[in-house]
């Protein structure tokens, strides 16, 4: 099997954290890839530590959203050079979370569309078409497929790529293609 | 006595084969050109094209130019009963072993004096069972009429086409048959759907892969299928290991003579290579490594020519080269891995 097939389930304690009182499950392997290549293979690198998997995930639920205007400024077709950093879920134990991308102060959480999540869009259909108002959908509801978080100071960004240079995958020169691109 | 229209120039010729190709659908924005086939009937008539007939009726080389659509030379085919035909074999110089060549073949009739009901038909000629067929009735209008078979995939290199007309067991109908055009084209249309699955075949296939239209799931790197992988970013490493491969060095303005495909490299000098192919519409598009194939560049422009979009880092042009590939999306047959 594909090893980025396995990424589907990381995005989901992130997720469920912020918008799900349930207990979620935390994934126990990120793989987190820096988009920079085209050609060559992109720097990878795994992380499987259970205190740095924490870490990083209060570090993701620490984001405040982003507003509906920030998240139309984002661009949305591939360029050639950096595009940003993609950390994926490898845990089959938190299904929920599909992948986190990162790129400087835009942080997109993506889940997986797993049975709790078409639960609670089905549920927010039925809602909206017996004409409650936004209001009064349930929590559940708000698990969307996509949220869009920021940070302003580009920590989790910088902190990633911290990451990849101390796991030896990020040496001094494309460290430098990177910084002159974002 | 047959309707008497003189024969055409060779301007008109030209100008009604791009017009057919136009309707075809493969015309281009930019100076691509698929794989075309012309006959106007002038050179080796009667040993290229073959009469035939079952029942009442028959068929008549002209070579007077008083009834061609072009030039001097026509067929004309009359049938009472049963049907008669006139045909001849083409080769479809793309197609090689399990490669798919999108094909349509293209022919003017004139009716002479009544209505007429004609097959224009692409016969396997082992099988004898029709690869396409395109039945029509046609209104005697006088003049010649575009007929033309939908979009086919033959199987092999040599295809029979013929145009029969059918008997309506009554009265006697026939067309003049001039100027064929079979038109084939192996190159692969914009369809990002393909590898834009979010999963194996978006995150495994690069740049190398979109452009050669092959997929291997195995992020190809040029030279590496041949034991040539490159060993440093340079222009002249990464062409050799992609010539290694198999890929034929050509210029922005070249036309491949066997439907070959065009590709484009591009370095970013010490730090990564990318590639970009010309779709069937004549427009360029990539797909940056593990993201999605993409039709615009870095300024979210579509892409007429690769040497002038905004590459972003990939600043030296290397220059373009000829791949085979096939009318299917992700079925290439470039040897890369």
């Amino acid at each position: 099997m594909n090893k980025y097939l396995f990424c589907l389930v990381s995005l989901l304690p992130f997720l469920s954290f912020s918008v799900n009182a349930q207990t979620p499950v935390a994934p126990n392997a990120l793989r987190v890839e820096l988009l920079m290549f085209s050609g060559r293979p992109n720097p990878v690198f795994t992380i499987t530590d259970p205190a740095e998997i924490r870490d990083l995930t209060a570090r993701v639920n620490a984001l405040p959203k982003n507003s509906i205007a920030a998240a139309a400024q984002t661009a949305d077709f591939p360029v050639l050079g950096y595009q940003g950093i993609v950390v994926r879920n490898m845990s089959a134990a938190s299904p929920e979370l599909d992948s986190i991308l990162v790129r400087r102060s835009n942080v997109r959480i993506n889940r997986k569309a797993g049975p709790q999540a078409k639960a609670a869009q089905a549920q927010a259909a039925s809602v909206s078409s017996a004409g409650a108002s936004a209001s009064a959908a349930p929590a559940a509801a708000a698990a969307e497929p996509s949220e869009l978080r920021v940070d302003g100071g580009n920590a989790l960004e910088n902190h990633l790529l911290s990451l990849a240079r101390n796991r030896g995958v990020l040496d001094d020169a494309l460290m430098n293609h990177i910084t002159s691109q974002k | 006595m047959k309707i008497i229209q003189n024969g055409l120039n060779r301007l008109r010729v030209l100008a009604s084969l791009g017009a057919t190709v136009a309707t075809l659908g493969f015309g281009a924005t930019q100076a691509r050109a698929a794989w075309v086939l012309q006959d106007n009937f002038e050179t080796n008539l009667t040993s290229t094209w073959q009469l035939g007939h079952a029942g009442v009726g028959g068929g008549v080389y002209e070579t007077s130019g008083d009834y061609s659509r072009s030039l001097n030379n026509d067929v004309y085919i009359y049938s009472t009963t049963g049907f008669s035909s006139v045909g001849r074999t083409v080769i479809i110089a793309p197609y090689f072993a399990g490669r798919n060549v999108n094909t349509r073949a293209y022919i003017y009739l004139r009716p002479y004096q009544a209505n007429v009901k004609v097959n224009f038909e692409v016969i396997d000629p082992t099988t004898w069972t029709y690869i396409a067929l395109k039945t029509v009735t046609l209104v005697n209008n006088g003049s010649y009429q575009l007929v033309m078979t939908d979009v086919f995939v033959p199987h092999r290199s040599d295809v029979y086409v013929r145009v029969s007309v059918l008997g309506n067991g009554t009265t006697t109908t026939s067309v003049d048959v001039d100027d064929l055009t079979v038109v084939g084209d192996a190159t692969p249309s914009f369809q990002p759907t393909y590898w834009n699955d979010g999963s194996t075949i978006q995150y495994n296939n690069n740049c190398y892969n979109y452009s050669n239209n092959r997929r291997t799931d195995t992020f190809a790197q040029p030279g590496r299928a041949t034991g040539h992988q490159y060993t440093q970013i340079s222009i002249a490493a990464v062409s050799s290991a992609a010539i290694s491969d198999g890929l034929v060095p050509t210029t922005a303005s070249a036309v491949s003579p066997n439907g070959q495909t065009k590709i484009a490299l591009v370095i970013a000098p010490g730090y990564d290579y990318h590639w970009y192919r010309q779709d069937s519409n004549g427009m360029w598009t990539h797909k940056p490594g593990s993201t999605a194939a993409t039709n615009v560049d870095n300024s979210g422009n579509v892409i007429y020519n690769p040497e002038t979009a905004n590459r972003g880092v990939y600043t030296q042009f290397a220059g373009y080269f000829f791949t085979p590939s096939d009318a299917v999306q992700g079925q290439g047959h470039a040897n890369i891995n």
